[in-house]
């Protein structure tokens, strides 16, 4: 058996993640994104990551999510059913399965989106979970309001969206299932004041029912009122994994 | 480094049961082989053309999986086989070498009999053709060409014909009135509708799409493809989708294959080949779309 920090209440426990990009087009150069990056994030627990532009912060997102291949390390997951899954390694259809089920992520970059319209495209991850219609529909419209998303716009396509609304067509539609791992890459970067403060009560209500997230946010507000603890990267590698106040601290 | 066994909750693809198709060292070939043309050509080769006999090798050592309910995207450049793989698996083409294990099929698909090879295309895979008048008889009616496949699967009562073709029509967004007329006065994104309606019109388990939106206008491709998500969706059939399109591939498939050469060169989670992409090919292929 093995030791982790807190083994009865990880969630998360990310041992020496390391990602290689092999470039073989422009330069046959490799790009180091991760090196050797541990953390344990405990059930329920807001983990913050912080850093400079192309410290990392994203790739550590991706390779959690598996839309980077991480090249060495681990990363023990504990699902809803009670196993531990290594998300670093588990095949294909197990991240597939978990992505429909139980892990949400938030792109930093806004997603390319069909000719569906809003509604539906939140609505949709939970139809495919045997939802009802009727019920898909509520639950996002209760979204898309709480994020004050005009409701002219609910039946419109988001192609057409500012940058701002269709950001929260995407927290809307992570949110929709509830997951118990939600991935935050700048969710609300390209807000107004106002509504990322509705994008973050709505965050704070996801974690108090017990969601547990690890996000990237630029604003050191956001960073108080969501986290628990921070980990700050440089370079790829971890400098510090602190908590919150300690690293409100050291900012102000 | 600690750390514990891996465990799985699901299980792995090599022994699971949720496998619709199976398939191990596909291989296509045209012309008379001098015995060498696989190691001559491929990706290593950078051709699919041997040096020395001169024969194409449009696929060689396919290896891949479908699961239940799963969209497996096919992409590549022209040339690269993917049609080639695709037909074989649809049934439509002679391959030259491979196994493929199929649910409910007892040994090789590939080696069906005449007769299980017309039931399985008829009941069990549905093909839509990248070139529409290979899927379609153009000059016959749309309701016609759909029926023919119905009839072939041993619907008898014109009666039900005509309900579930219009089921069929109203499924796929074909306007039922435009039933009786001719094909070949549909628009291109209608006979390509028409197309998928024959492909679902007897349940299959198994649905090939070869570049289902060629030649439709950018706003009647979205509609093709999201009306046919949510086909997939509701009838939870796995799909294999071909396309050099890797916009169409990003909006439908799960997983994708990257094929060059006659090859699969690199295979993974779409959105890990999109943003994350290993093979020297693959990279050319998404840095010149960005
Ligand atoms: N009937 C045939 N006779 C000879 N060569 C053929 C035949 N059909 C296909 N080929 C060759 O096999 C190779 C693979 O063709 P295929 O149609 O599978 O490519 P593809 O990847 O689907 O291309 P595209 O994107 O242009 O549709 C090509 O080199 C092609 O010229
Ligand atoms: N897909 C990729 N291919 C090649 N290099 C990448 C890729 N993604 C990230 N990187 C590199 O990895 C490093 C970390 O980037 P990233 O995780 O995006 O940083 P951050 O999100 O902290 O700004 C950078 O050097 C970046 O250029
Ligand atoms: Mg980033
Ligand atoms: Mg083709
Ligand atoms: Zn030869």
């Amino acid at each position: 058996m093995t030791t982790t920090h807190h083994p009865e209440t990880a969630q998360l426990s990310i041992d020496s993640l390391s990602k290689r990009f092999e470039m073989h087009v422009l330069s046959n150069t490799t790009v180091v994104g991760l090196e050797d990056v541990s953390a344990t994030i405990r059930d329920g627990e807001f983990l913050a990551v912080v850093g400079e532009s192309g410290s990392g912060k994203s790739s550590l997102l991706k390779c959690l999510y598996r839309s980077y291949e991480p090249t060495a390390g681990a990363v023990r997951y504990a699902t809803d059913d009670g196993d531990v899954v290594d998300l670093a390694s588990c095949s294909e259809r197990t991240i597939l399965a978990l992505r429909e089920g139980e892990i949400g992520y938030v792109s930093q970059f806004l997603e390319e989106i069909p000719r569906v319209s809003a509604l539906d495209i939140v609505s949709r991850p939970l139809r495919e979970a045997g939802v009802s219609d009727d019920e898909a529909r509520d639950r996002a419209r209760e979204l898309l309001a709480a994020l004050e998303l005009p409701p002219e716009l609910w039946k419109a396509y988001p192609a057409t969206f500012s940058g701002g609304e269709r950001q929260r067509v995407n927290l809307a539609k992570a949110l929709a299932t509830e997951p118990s791992l939600l991935l935050l890459d700048e969710p609300t970067s390209a807000l107004d004041p106002e509504t990322r403060a509705a994008a973050v009560d709505l965050l704070r209500s996801s974690l108090a029912d017990g969601t547990t997230m690890v996000g990237v946010f630029h604003n050191p507000d956001v960073v108080a009122t969501l986290a628990d603890r921070v980990l700050v990267l440089d370079d790829g590698s971890v400098v510090d994994t602190v908590d919150v106040d300690a690293y409100l601290e050291g900012v102000r | 480094m600690s750390g514990p066994a891996r465990v799985e909750r699901f299980p792995d693809s090599e022994a699971d049961d949720d496998v619709v198709l199976r398939a191990r060292g596909i291989e296509k070939q045209y012309g008379s082989s001098c015995g060498d043309c696989v190691e001559l050509t491929g990706d290593d080769a950078g051709t699919n053309q041997c040096p020395t006999c001169g024969t194409i090798v449009a696929v060689a050592d396919a290896d891949l999986e479908l699961h239940r309910g799963e969209v497996l995207g096919i992409v590549g450049e022209s040339g690269s086989g993917k049609s080639s793989l695709a037909e074989i698996l649809a049934l439509e083409l002679e391959a030259t070498a491979g196994t493929v294990d199929y649910a409910g099929f007892e040994g090789n698909l590939l080696e069906a009999d005449y007769q299980q090879r017309h039931r399985l295309r008829h009941e069990e895979i549905g093909l839509v053709h990248q070139h529409i008048r290979n899927g379609l008889t153009l000059s016959f009616t749309g309701g016609g060409n759909v029926a023919e496949k119905l009839l072939a699967a041993g619907w008898r009562h014109y009666g039900d014909v005509r309900e579930r073709l219009t089921e069929l029509f109203e499924a796929t967004e074909v306007p039922v009135d435009r039933m009786d007329d001719p094909t070949s006065t549909y628009s291109g994104g209608m006979q390509r509708r028409v197309q998928i309606a024959k492909a679902i019109a007897n349940g299959p388990g198994l649905i090939v799409l070869d570049e289902p939106t060629t030649g439709l206008d950018v706003s009647v491709q979205a509609r093709v493809l999201d009306m046919f998500r949510e086909i997939q969706r509701e009838e939870d059939v796995s799909t294999i989708v071909v396309s050099h399109d890797l916009g169409v591939i990003r909006l439908l498939a799960d997983r994708t294959l990257v094929m060059r050469h006659g090859r699969i060169v690199e295979s993974g989670l779409t959105d890990r080949i999109l943003e994350d992409p290993h093979h020297e090919y693959t990279q050319t292929l998404i840095n010149s779309i960005l």
